[in-house]
């Protein structure tokens, strides 16, 4: 008799603590888990064919494939804007990392003047940079706020991304494991 | 025993209901009354063709903006949403399916994208809840009927448990009359299953109408209903635009000489599609105005546009008018590049529209018409295509905008948020924003056009984003809403301190010849007179109507030492120029 009773109640206890504990790690959970997972993980990394950023800093009008500017080593892809506050703070960092990975920019609505203006005060650390002014490569690298870094590795692949600043903490826990797991 | 069951039976009602009413919410959008028109949706990136436009709305409403996240893309004004309904639109015009396009976003971005998540094994949970209170409401009826049965004196296993509280029930019922109890029990327990059955019933019907555990597909026969929709909505619309149009063409029988009213009647002409009366407003507006030039290079178009593109003999001479008094008038020079491309002199047409580039913002419509004409062009000409420099937004003006805000009705909230973040906004974004500001405040106007300060507003919202031509034209609306002097002065004020265009600076000069009496003679009026007679160059006026009040003036007054400067460098320079104001 009872246990027919204490059955209901059990299973809708059951589902309220299932949905605490899931709300709690949602809280306390650290900056990894609250970013959004990146589903193409794994995958091939999408095209970079942008108008490049010339010597003469005007925006060319023929598009190239900025990708074929690393040959067969890791490389990172940083999508930034002159106009984006996290990215003028995670440029010392990029400085000093363009030292030992080559880094692709991707200037998400920018203007030419104002990039070289970025550039000349928080260096440039990138050996490529090309504009994406209609956000269509975002999308399809499947961004949603700027800044964000993917890792590629030498099989084009993307092996890991951050979203938001980048930080010497977030590259030594994400990037690093996922470039020494990808030489294994 | 009875109180016991009926509190679990009644949370587990309770939990049904819950059920029922986020699906219809979530289905229906019980919540979404309040905001039903909150789209953020702009004309320019709406498809041509209704059905499509129909699908990427509501595909639109099915996607989770990851910038706002609670919000889908079709409401909201951030950047990404923008750039992602375009991707729907053009995903659309490729011919893809409802179910394609879902998949491919959410292949770069996830499921999360998506705002109701489909059915896989991480969602089997979410999904199958619901069934899962079902049967919980099932298992508890079967429960419910059978423990109804305690009253019954018959049933074996009740009074085994209770035997002694049987006796007394039974003993009761047979002391009262036993026909009665035995209806009311029955009666009670039909009663009493009559509820959650029903609820059962309704669940179950509503979980297989509108619940669908995965993405409905777009199937061809929605076409009709889209059809259907999209020709209604089209309807409200051309309706409305048919009352103002309506609305117009009264105020201009009531006052057929107010150029407000002409113009008013132009515009809205426009929008139904009448062209002739487009074309007989805007030339007694023309005369009423005794020959403006903005209104010329737009009577100039509006022909053109009977023409079907083509560039007549009338409105060539128009244009030629137009450019012989105001050499930077957009639309003219947009429109003496066309007239050169149809006659096959492409690098002079190339060389008109490159100089209209300059005086235009990069986002503007005519900016993405120029963008192609010019590649047309080039490629006729076979010459490589020239870059074009536009105009570049000045830096705005909050102040403008916070006093816009009492005449229009945004929802403060909204507006206090944007405006705090107004800074940090990109390019894009500040021009959308002005935009909308814009857009509510014509609005507005369109309803009182008598409102003044609302056309001195207009004017300086189209200044800031670089819309010189406009905010001439919001200026001439102005100087027909005029109804006092203080009034005129402000009007003088912004045109010759503010805007300081061609066109501003000679409605500043007429505006201030038609002030009389003691206020000719105040010192802000002087001040005017002054500035007047500087900007078009008469040095020694403006020197007389300047030393005229500064000798009025305490000498030791820091607006008199500013004035002396002003005098100086005046004096000292061969051009009517100040230094740093």
């Amino acid at each position: 008799m009872n246990i027919r009773f204490l059955l209901p109640i059990g299973i809708f206890l059951a589902l309220v603590t299932i949905s605490a504990v899931s709300m709690l790690s949602m809280l306390n959970g650290d900056q990894a888990s609250k970013q959004l997972p990146s589903p193409l993980i794994g995958k091939k990394a999408p095209d970079l064919i942008l108008a490049p950023l010339n010597t003469t800093l005007s925006t060319s009008q023929k598009k190239s494939d900025l990708k074929q500017s690393v040959e067969n080593e890791p490389f990172l892809v940083n999508f930034f804007a002159s106009w984006c506050a996290p990215c003028q703070k995670e440029a010392p960092f990029l400085n000093k990392l363009s030292n030992k990975i080559p880094i692709i920019g991707v200037a998400y609505k920018d203007r030419s003047d104002e990039l070289a203006i970025f550039l000349e005060r928080f260096g440039d650390p990138f050996i490529k940079i090309g504009f994406d002014n209609d956000g269509k490569t975002a999308i399809n690298w499947g961004v949603y706020g700027i800044p964000e870094t993917f890792l590629i590795s030498n099989e084009g692949k993307i092996i890991a991304r951050h979203a938001g600043e980048i930080t010497n903490e977030v590259f030594n826990s994400l990037f690093i494991p996922s470039i020494q797991e990808m030489i294994r | 025993m009875m109180f016991k069951l009926s509190l679990i039976v009644k949370l587990f009602i309770v939990l049904f209901f819950l059920t029922i009413v986020s699906f219809i919410n979530d289905k229906i959008d019980i919540s979404g009354f309040l905001v039903k028109n909150a789209s953020a949706i702009t004309a320019e990136e709406m498809l041509s063709d209704p059905i499509l436009e129909k699908r990427a709305r509501n595909i639109s409403a099915k996607l989770r903006c990851l910038v706002c996240q609670n919000q889908s893309i079709d409401e909201s004004d951030a950047e990404l949403a923008v750039d992602l309904r375009r991707q729907v639109r053009e995903y659309l015009e490729d011919g893809m399916t409802n179910k394609q396009i879902f998949k491919a976003l959410a292949e770069k971005y996830g499921e999360f994208v998506l705002l109701s998540p489909t059915f896989q094994p991480a969602t089997y949970l979410l999904w199958g809840a619901p069934l899962l209170i079902l049967a919980i409401g099932i298992l508890l009826i079967a429960n419910l009927f059978s423990s109804s049965k305690i009253n019954f004196p018959k049933s074996s296993s009740d009074t085994k448990v209770f035997p002694e509280l049987m006796t007394i029930t039974c003993k009761q019922n047979k002391n009262d009359t036993e026909k009665n109890s035995v209806r009311y029990t029955q009666i009670s327990t039909i009663s009493r299953l009559a509820l959650p059955v029903l609820i059962l019933l309704l669940s179950v019907g509503i979980y297989l109408s509108i619940g669908s555990p995965d993405l409905i597909d777009y199937s061809p026969s929605d076409d009709n209903t889209l059809r259907a929709q999209a020709e209604n909505e089209l309807l409200e619309k051309n309706q409305l635009a048919l009352k103002s149009f309506e609305e117009a063409k009264k105020r201009v029988e009531k006052n057929p000489d107010s150029l407000s009213a002409q113009f008013m009647l132009a515009a809205t002409a426009s929008q139904i599609g009448s062209i002739e009366v487009e074309i007989s407003a805007l030339k007694k507006a023309l005369l009423l105005s005794e020959g403006d030039s903005r209104i010329k290079s737009q009577l100039a178009e509006t022909l053109t546009r009977q023409a079907n593109g083509q560039v007549t003999k009338a409105a060539s001479n128009l244009i030629s008018e137009v450019l012989k008094h105001d050499r930077k008038d957009i639309r003219a020079l947009y429109l003496r590049g066309l007239e050169l491309f149809q006659k096959g002199e492409l690098t002079d047409a190339i060389s008109y529209w490159k100089f209209t580039a300059e005086r235009i913002l990069p986002n503007s419509p005519l900016a993405d018409k120029i963008r192609a004409d010019v590649e047309q062009a080039a490629e006729l000409a076979k010459i490589e295509i020239p870059n074009l420099t536009f105009s570049s937004v000045p830096a705005f003006n909050i102040g403008v905008l916070k006093r816009e805000k009492n005449l229009i009705n945004v929802d403060n909230n909204t507006f206090e948020k944007k405006l705090s973040q107004f800074a940090t906004l990109s390019q894009n974004e500040q021009n959308q924003f002005i935009q909308q500001m814009t857009r509510r405040l014509l609005e507005n106007l369109r309803q009182q056009p008598d409102n003044f300060d609302g056309w001195l507003k207009l004017a300086q919202a189209y200044l800031s984003i670089s819309n010189f031509d406009l905010a001439d034209d919001a200026l001439i609306s102005a100087i027909n809403a005029l109804s006092s002097e203080e009034q005129r002065i402000s009007l003088i004020e912004f045109a010759l301190l503010s805007h300081s265009s061609p066109k501003s600076i000679q409605i500043a000069g007429s505006q201030l010849s038609k002030i009389s009496g003691e206020l000719k003679n105040s010192f802000s009026v002087k001040f005017l007179q002054g500035e007047y007679a500087r900007q078009i160059g008469d040095k020694k006026q403006a020197i007389r109507h300047w030393s005229d009040i500064l000798n009025r003036m305490p000498t030791e007054s820091n607006q008199a030492k500013t004035l002396q400067t002003y005098i100086n460098s005046l004096e000292n320079t061969s051009y009517g120029l100040l230094p740093n104001q």
